[in-house]
């Protein structure tokens, strides 16, 4: 067992029906599911949907866990896999637009920062819109939930050359796409 | 890939401090050598600095009722076993024994055929020799006598 990775150990209770310490993992992660996959779906409805889901496979998939990879990385496969699938349904493609999360960082003194930070989400979507299901994944993690290229390595079961050339290009996307935004409202912004 | 192209695609992994130790080394110094690239890593060291500090959705408490309140829910394979219990699956099985028994003993059996007379014995005991013959035009076996000494009629004027 990795002992180092005390969730690892919760979970191997709740393979043997420990609900409190479902609860405890459910506390300790819900955050990170719900913005991994809000990062999907744009929606934070949806997003809280999907997690429900990938909480309940957790709980459901617990026996099938094996200790050598850490917990957060299985969680990670079950989140990446859950909201892939979801993307990919039919339905999936008629749903645009991303919400706009009020800004936690805002003051009425930077009214102007609160623009670029809708300005970056709006990019950040964008790129995130034009990646590869792949690129998205380890973008997220890498990006939002501060995994290391060796977990991310590890729930997508690639290498980690692989998963440094899938994050180099997601942000490589992300950067064009800010450009592109800086660009289209610059005229704006002078007239205003 | 040209070396720049090579150290440029390193950037990303050096900003998050995944190159190794020759690796970071070697981008250092190109750094400091090359104006352009150490542009293009401040663009891109402050584009992920900014989407880290993006705003991120807070899960609801409703969130934690929900996921609890499913946790005894069954998993489609489940229901399906659960619905295959043993007390709804012993009067099938018994059933399908009944049938069983009943195609077994209901079959018509071979003391049930018909009797064969001992001419349509021989002729299927014999069928394969019977179709030889109707090949050749040949109606009956005593036929056969008449090939057997098809020589002698032939050696006769």
């Amino acid at each position: 067992m990795t002992v180092e990775d005390p969730d690892a150990a919760l979970f191997m209770k709740v393979a043997r029906g420990d609900k409190a310490a479902f609860a405890a993992l459910f506390d300790r992660h819900q955050q990170s599911i719900v913005r991994f996959a809000f990062r999907y779906v744009g929606s934070q409805a949806r997003a809280e949907e999907l997690a429900q889901d990938i909480f309940v496979k957790l709980y459901k998939n617990a026996k099938s866990y094996r200790p050598d990879a850490k917990f957060k990385t299985f969680m990670f496969r079950v989140a990446t896999n859950h909201c892939l699938n979801e993307v990919r349904r039919p339905y999936q493609h008629a749903e645009t637009g991303m919400e706009t999360l009020p800004d936690t960082q805002e003051s009425p003194e930077r009214p102007d920062a609160a623009l670029e930070g809708r300005r970056l989400e709006k990019a950040v979507h964008l790129a995130l819109d034009g990646m590869s299901e792949r690129e998205r994944a380890a973008f997220c993690m890498c990006r939002f939930e501060g995994l290391p290229y060796k977990e991310i390595a590890s729930a997508l079961d690639a290498s980690e050359a692989a998963v440094k050339s899938l994050i180099h290009r997601a942000t490589l996307q992300v950067m064009k796409q800010v450009e592109l935004l800086k660009v289209g409202m610059s005229p704006a912004r002078s007239e205003a | 890939m040209s070396t720049r192209d090579e150290l440029a695609a390193n950037l990303t992994a050096y900003i998050d401090g995944e190159l190794s130790e020759l690796e970071t080394k070697r981008l250092e110094e190109a750094l400091k050598a090359d104006p352009e690239l150490a542009a293009l890593e401040r663009t891109m060291r402050a584009t992920l600095q900014a989407v880290g500090r993006l705003p991120h959705p807070e899960a609801s408490q409703a969130l934690r009722r929900a996921v609890l309140s499913r946790l005894d829910e069954k998993t489609p394979f489940e229901k399906l076993r659960a619905f295959f219990t043993l007390p709804r699956l012993a009067p099938a099985v018994g059933l399908a024994a009944a049938a069983a028994v009943a195609v077994v003993v209901l079959k018509p059996g071979r003391a049930d055929r018909p009797a064969l007379d001992a001419e349509t014995l021989f002729v299927a005991q014999n069928m394969e020799v019977l179709e030889d013959l109707d090949v050749i035009g040949l109606e009956t076996p005593d036929d056969l006598d008449v090939v057997a000494s098809l020589h002698e009629l032939e050696a006769t004027p």
